[in-house]
């Protein structure tokens, strides 16, 4: 089975490991507060760990074997250093974060982090909608 | 020298008292307009208010090209993020950043970000080595991958190396004795120079080596 490592269980981060969770994957959320755990579908059969993750160490700690690593605390510059440190350091094959401020997405540039902008994609889909061709 | 220095309260305040002093010239930035302002009006340096991960805050400054930027915020990931785009901003030579959490320290120079600092390393340091080593006065860390250490001993009175000369002292290998410093006068010694009571004999060696170092002279 797949181990899906969620660091961060806001909005996202719960709904993303609940749907993974859901449809059989191996999920581990970890959060520095355990109250966000309440943000999780009631069907969520994975684990939660209450635990502030700001160095490396901390995720290796987490599990040997991580399949995909979802980046989602709400501090932009923990994202990249988290996310950019698992790719490089702990070779963890799979590694998607968010960034609010697209202003710094070059700290990415030459690594294989997916990286999701939500401001971007608000933006395109505004345009979308208003039929605006960029 | 032209330095860029980011965040930071009380560590910022003391290095730019220390730095202000000399021919560098400043550049600092902070979030935090009010301490930025007090910063102004203390010491001879450029301020500038912003977040220093934001790629926007750079865009202002007069100058673009630093002989160092030093990153002091306390939290890691901000330092990292700051080493990480400002070389793409600006002309850099050279990145400094404090490290809070020591297990940082590492993975930072994994990801190619050379001159951290880290305070409780160097402490752990110090105080290991003249915890177990009673006679080493002075145990400087020159870096942590390093393993050669300058090291300064004290000869007391009942020091069997008292009244010997160099030469007739089996140093291992692996050191050398760089400085004898008797009352103000340093003296760089040869074989033929004797050791004295009260000499403070500064020795660069290696690591392994300390404890047979100190055997020489006690």
């Amino acid at each position: 089975m797949k181990h899906v490592v969620v660091i961060g269980c806001g909005k996202s981060g719960s709904s993303i490991a609940s749907t993974m969770s859901s449809k059989g994957y191996f999920v581990t959320v970890v959060d520095k507060n355990k109250k966000t755990q309440n943000l999780l579908d009631p069907s969520f059969s994975g684990f939660f760990l209450e635990k502030t993750i700001v160095d490396l160490d901390s995720i290796k700690t987490l599990s040997e074997n991580i399949d995909l690593l979802l980046v989602v605390t709400e501090n932009d510059d923990l994202n990249i250093y988290l996310s950019i440190g698992a790719k490089e350091i702990l070779g963890i094959k799979h590694v998607i974060t968010r960034l609010y401020d697209d202003a710094k997405s070059f700290a990415f540039d030459n690594t294989s982090i997916d990286v999701i902008y939500p401001s971007k994609l608000a933006m395109g889909e505004i345009y979308n909608i208003m039929g605006v061709d960029r | 020298m032209r330095i860029l220095v980011l965040d930071g309260y009380k560590k910022a305040d003391f290095l730019l008292s220390q730095m202000c002093c000399s021919e560098h010239k400043i550049t600092f930035i902070h979030e935090d307009a009010e301490f930025a302002q007090k910063m102004l009006d203390k010491y001879d340096v450029d301020t500038y208010v912003g977040d220093s991960t934001s790629p926007q805050t750079y865009a202002n400054l007069d100058e673009e090209i630093f002989d160092a930027v030093i990153c002091l915020s306390n939290m890691d990931h901000k330092n990292f993020v700051i080493c990480k785009i400002v070389p793409e901003l600006l002309e850099v030579k050279k990145r400094i950043t404090i490290i809070s959490n020591p297990n940082n320290q590492k993975s930072f120079k994994q990801l190619g970000i050379e001159g951290t600092v880290s305070a409780s390393h160097l402490i752990t340091n110090i105080i290991n080595k003249l915890a177990t080593v009673d006679e080493a006065m002075n145990y400087i860390s020159i870096n942590d991958d390093h393993n050669v250490r300058p090291l300064e001993i004290l000869i007391k009175s009942n020091y069997n190396a008292i009244g010997k000369m160099l030469m007739d002292l089996t140093f291992p290998d692996s050191c050398i004795v760089c400085c004898i410093i008797r009352g103000d006068e340093s003296i760089i010694p040869n074989g033929q120079d004797k050791i004295y009571s009260g000499d403070r004999v500064v020795i660069f060696t290696n690591v392994v080596d300390t404890n047979k170092v100190l055997q020489v002279f006690v």
